[in-house]
C-alpha cells in the first residue's frame, strides 16, 4: 500500500469520491497495516458506516502515537474531510519521526551529538 | 430572492414561478418487490428522497448536505435507487383494479411494462389497469443511478415554468349594485405533456382537485384549489384541466328559515347565518373571522324570514345588504363578505386598502359611471322592500298519521306555511326549517275495552251465570298520530320600495326575505339585515383596466389606484383574471371605486 499526499486545503464546493475514500483507508493502512478500516469503495458505492469506521481508526491511531485525535465530527462536510486527512498527516509525520529514531537508537554509556531532528543521548 | 412588490415596482421583473396541477391519489395500499436495485426502502410515502453519501456520479458534495446510509432505521426516503449505470426491475401490486399510478424520480432511461414504454421523469403517470404489473426501467446514464422516489396509485400531474403553455385564473365577486349573479372563478390550465395519458385521465371524474399558486422562492400566492368541471383532455401533447373554484356547492336550494335573533346580537346571528349556508354547501372555509361580539345588552327578539332559496342568492343578499356602520350604537363596520377564489374565507370587518396600483402602469383603463339608483323596488308583489314578521300564539299546525316510534320522520307543512319554534306530541323535533320538520315520534297509547268476567249476582235455575264487563286500559302501541305544534309566522308588506332622494333610476330588486335583524336597543338601533342604505351608498363608477398583475390579490381586496393626474382612490377590486403564458403574466381587472 502506497503512501498518497492527503489533500487537507478543501474550502468547500468540493465533492467526495471513491479515489478519496480509498486513499483515506490506503493511508491508514500504510501507517498501521493492522488498522481496521472499510474495503475500498467504488462509484457505486453508498456509503453506510464509513465515516465512523474511519475516524474510529484514526483516534486508535492517534492514540498509539501520542497525538490529539480529537476534533472530527459525524458531518460529511469539508472541513471534517480536511480534519480527517490532517490527523492522518499528522501520523504519518509522527510514524516517519518514530522510524527514523530507531534508525539511530544509541545506548548509555556512548557518547553522541546531534542536530535538526535528532536528538542528542547518552551521558 | 426577489419579491412580488419589489419586481412590480420594476420596469421588467423576474418572471412568476407557477406551479400547478392536479392530484387524483387513491388510497389503495401497493406492494412493492424490486430486483437489482442498490438501495430500497418505502415508496408509498410523501418524503422526498434523503440525500445520501453516494458515491455514483461523481461522488456527493461536502457541505453537510448527505448522511450516511443507514439501512436498518431509514426506510422512508430511500426510494428506490439502481446501481450505477444499470437498470432495475419494480414490480407493483394492489388489491383492486387502478386505473394508473404515478411515479416520482430521476434519472435519464426508460420505463416499460412490456407493453408500454415512456421515458422516465419526475411525476410520469402510468396506465395501469390491472391489479398487478412489473415495470423494467433502464438506465442511459453510464455513472449514475435511476432513483425512484415514490409511487402511487392514481393520477398526479405537476405543472411549472418548464412545462407550462399558458395557465389563466380568472378570480371572481361581483360588485354590482343589485341582484349579484356572482360567477365562480374558474382555472385553465394548458401544459406540454410528454405521454400519452389518455387512458389515465379518462378515469378522472369531475371534481378532482387542481392547484395553483405562483410568485418567487420567498414571497408567493397561497395555494388555490379548484375542482375539475370538464374532463381532462389531451390533444398532440397539450394537457387541457379546466376547474371552478368550491363557490359552485353553493347553487344548491336551502329551505326557508327564520333567524329570531336578539337585538345585541343581530350582527353577529347574520354573520352565523351566512357561514351556515356556506358550510352547509360543503365548503370547508379556510379562513374565517371570528364572530363580532354583543352590542349593548338588549334581548328583544326581531324575526327574519328567508324563503326557500339558492344558497348562493342567500350568502350574496347577506353580502350586499348588510354591510353597516354600526359604531353609533357601540359596534363597529360590520362588512360580512365571502370570497371564494380558491381559498374559501369569510370576515366581516371592514377592509382597508392592501395594494397600490399607479395608473403609469396599466393599460386599456376605462373607467364608466352607471345611473345612480333613485328608488329600489321590490320585484316580487309578495315581499315588503320594508316589511314586518312577527310569530303569533301557539296554535296545533296539523296532525300526521301512521307515524313509527323512534323512526326519525319528515314532513313537510301543509300549504307551505311558515312556523317557529316547532314542537310534536308525542316525540321530539330534531331539526326544523319554517315549513319542515324532522322529528323522532315517541311512545303511541292505544284505548281498548278489555273483556273481563265476573259471576252474576242473580241465580239462575240456582247457579249464577258468567258476566262479562269491560275496562278502559291504555296500551302502548307502535304506530300513531303524531300531532304538530308551532308559533305561526304572520308577515305584511309595509312598503314595497324605498328611495333616496336624489336624480336617478327606479332598479327592481330580488327580495328573499320577510322582517328584519336589527341591532341596537330598542331607543338606538339600526336595521343589520336588509339595509338597503347600503346599496343607495354605493359608488355608481366602475372600471377596469390591464397590470401586470399580483397572484396574491383576491376579489373584493381594496386597493388605491394612484392616478395618472397625482389622486389616489381607494377601490374594491371585483374580478381579476390573471393569465400567465410565454413566460410573462398579466392580469385584467375590473373594480368598483369605494369599498365595497
Amino acid at each position: 500500500m502506497a503512501w498518497i499526499d492527503p489533500v487537507m486545503d478543501r474550502t468547500g464546493g468540493e465533492y467526495m469520491t471513491a479515489d478519496d475514500c480509498n486513499r483515506i483507508t490506503g493511508n491508514i493502512k500504510y501507517l498501521d497495516s493492522n488498522a481496521v478500516v472499510p474495503s475500498d469503495v467504488t462509484d457505486n458505492d453508498i456509503l453506510t458506516t464509513w465515516l465512523s469506521v474511519v475516524e474510529t481508526a484514526i483516534q486508535t491511531m492517534c492514540l498509539n502515537l501520542g497525538l490529539p485525535g480529537n476534533g472530527m465530527t459525524t458531518a460529511w462536510t469539508y472541513d471534517n474531510i480536511n480534519k480527517i486527512e490532517s490527523l492522518i498527516q499528522s501520523c504519518y509525520e509522527r510514524v516517519g519521526l518514530l522510524r527514523k529514531q530507531n534508525l539511530l537508537t544509541v545506548y548509555s554509556g556512548e557518547l553522541y551529538s546531534g542536530q535538526g531532528d535528532y536528538y542528542v543521548g547518552g551521558y | 430572492m426577489p419579491t412580488i412588490n419589489a419586481e412590480n415596482a420594476k420596469s421588467i421583473r423576474t418572471p412568476f414561478q407557477v406551479h400547478c396541477g392536479l392530484s387524483k391519489i387513491t388510497d389503495e395500499d401497493l406492494t412493492f418487490v424490486g430486483t437489482n436495485y442498490k438501495a430500497m426502502g418505502e415508496l408509498q410515502t410523501d418524503k422526498d428522497l434523503i440525500n445520501l453519501d453516494d458515491l455514483s456520479g461523481g461522488g456527493f458534495p461536502l457541505d453537510g448536505s448527505c448522511v450516511s446510509y443507514d439501512p436498518a432505521t431509514m426506510s422512508e426516503g430511500i426510494g428506490m435507487r439502481s446501481n450505477a449505470g444499470a437498470g432495475m426491475t419494480l414490480k407493483v401490486t394492489c388489491a383492486t383494479i387502478i386505473p394508473a399510478i404515478t411515479i416520482r424520480g430521476r434519472g435519464i432511461g426508460e420505463i416499460t411494462d412490456g407493453t408500454t414504454t415512456y421515458e422516465f421523469r419526475d411525476g410520469l403517470v402510468f396506465p395501469f389497469n390491472a391489479k398487478t404489473k412489473t415495470f423494467t426501467i433502464t438506465n442511459d446514464d453510464p455513472d449514475d443511478r435511476i432513483e425512484i422516489e415514490s409511487v402511487y396509485p392514481g393520477v398526479e400531474f405537476e405543472i411549472d415554468n418548464t412545462n407550462l403553455i399558458s395557465c389563466v385564473v380568472s378570480l371572481r365577486s361581483d360588485l354590482t349594485l343589485v341582484n349579484p349573479q356572482w360567477p365562480a372563478s374558474e382555472i385553465e390550465i394548458n401544459a406540454y405533456w410528454p405521454d400519452d395519458i389518455i387512458t389515465a385521465i379518462s378515469s378522472m371524474s369531475d371534481g378532482t382537485r387542481i392547484y395553483y399558486y405562483s410568485g418567487y422562492d420567498d414571497d408567493r400566492s397561497e395555494t388555490r384549489y379548484f375542482y375539475l368541471s370538464e374532463k381532462a383532455d389531451v390533444q398532440k401533447n397539450v394537457l387541457t384541466l379546466k376547474g371552478q373554484d368550491a363557490s359552485s356547492k353553493l347553487d344548491r336550494d336551502c329551505a326557508a328559515e327564520t333567524v329570531y335573533s336578539e337585538m345585541r346580537y343581530a350582527h353577529r346571528d347574520m354573520y352565523n347565518k351566512m357561514i351556515k349556508y356556506i358550510t352547509d354547501a360543503g365548503i370547508k372555509l379556510r379562513k374565517k373571522e371570528s364572530a363580532p361580539g354583543a352590542i349593548g345588552s338588549t334581548k328583544t327578539k326581531n324575526l327574519l324570514l328567508f324563503e326557500k332559496e339558492n344558497a348562493r342568492d342567500l350568502v350574496a343578499s347577506i353580502m350586499s345588504l348588510s354591510h353597516v356602520n354600526l359604531t353609533s350604537i357601540g359596534g363597529t363596520y360590520f362588512w360580512p363578505v365571502f370570497v371564494d377564489a380558491g381559498i374559501p374565507s369569510v370576515r366581516r370587518t371592514k377592509p382597508t386598502s392592501k395594494w397600490d396600483i399607479y395608473e403609469a402602469d396599466c393599460g386599456d383603463v376605462v373607467r364608466s359611471a352607471d345611473r345612480n339608483i333613485r328608488t329600489l323596488k321590490a320585484d316580487d308583489s309578495t315581499f315588503g322592500l320594508v316589511s314586518s314578521c312577527s310569530v303569533g300564539k301557539k296554535i296545533k299546525v296539523e296532525t300526521f298519521g301512521s307515524c313509527i316510534k323512534g323512526k326519525s320522520t319528515h314532513k313537510k307543512v301543509e300549504n307551505d306555511r311558515y312556523f317557529a319554534n316547532m314542537t310534536v306530541t308525542p316525540g321530539k323535533v330534531t331539526s326544523q326549517t319554517a315549513n319542515e320538520v324532522t322529528f323522532i315520534p315517541g311512545q303511541f297509547y292505544k284505548i281498548v275495552h278489555e273483556k273481563h268476567y265476573r259471576l252474576s249476582k242473580r241465580r239462575y235455575h240456582g247457579k249464577r251465570k258468567k258476566v262479562a264487563y269491560y275496562i278502559k286500559k291504555k296500551v302502548k302501541v307502535s304506530v300513531g298520530s303524531v300531532t304538530l305544534y308551532g308559533y305561526p309566522i304572520n308577515n305584511d308588506i309595509s312598503s314595497q320600495s324605498k328611495t333616496y332622494n336624489r336624480p336617478g333610476v327606479t332598479q327592481p330588486i330580488s327580495v328573499i326575505s320577510h322582517g328584519k335583524a336589527i341591532a341596537g336597543s330598542s331607543g338606538n338601533n339600526m336595521i343589520v339585515y336588509p339595509a338597503y342604505d347600503c346599496v343607495f351608498a354605493q359608488s355608481n363608477i366602475t372600471g377596469s383596466f390591464t397590470w401586470k398583475g399580483d397572484p396574491r390579490m383576491q376579489p373584493r381586496d381594496v386597493f388605491t389606484f394612484h392616478r395618472l393626474d397625482g389622486h389616489t382612490e381607494i377601490c374594491t377590486l371585483e374580478t381579476i383574471t390573471l393569465t400567465h403564458e410565454g413566460g410573462g403574466t398579466s392580469a385584467a381587472i375590473t373594480y368598483r371605486l369605494g369599498v365595497v
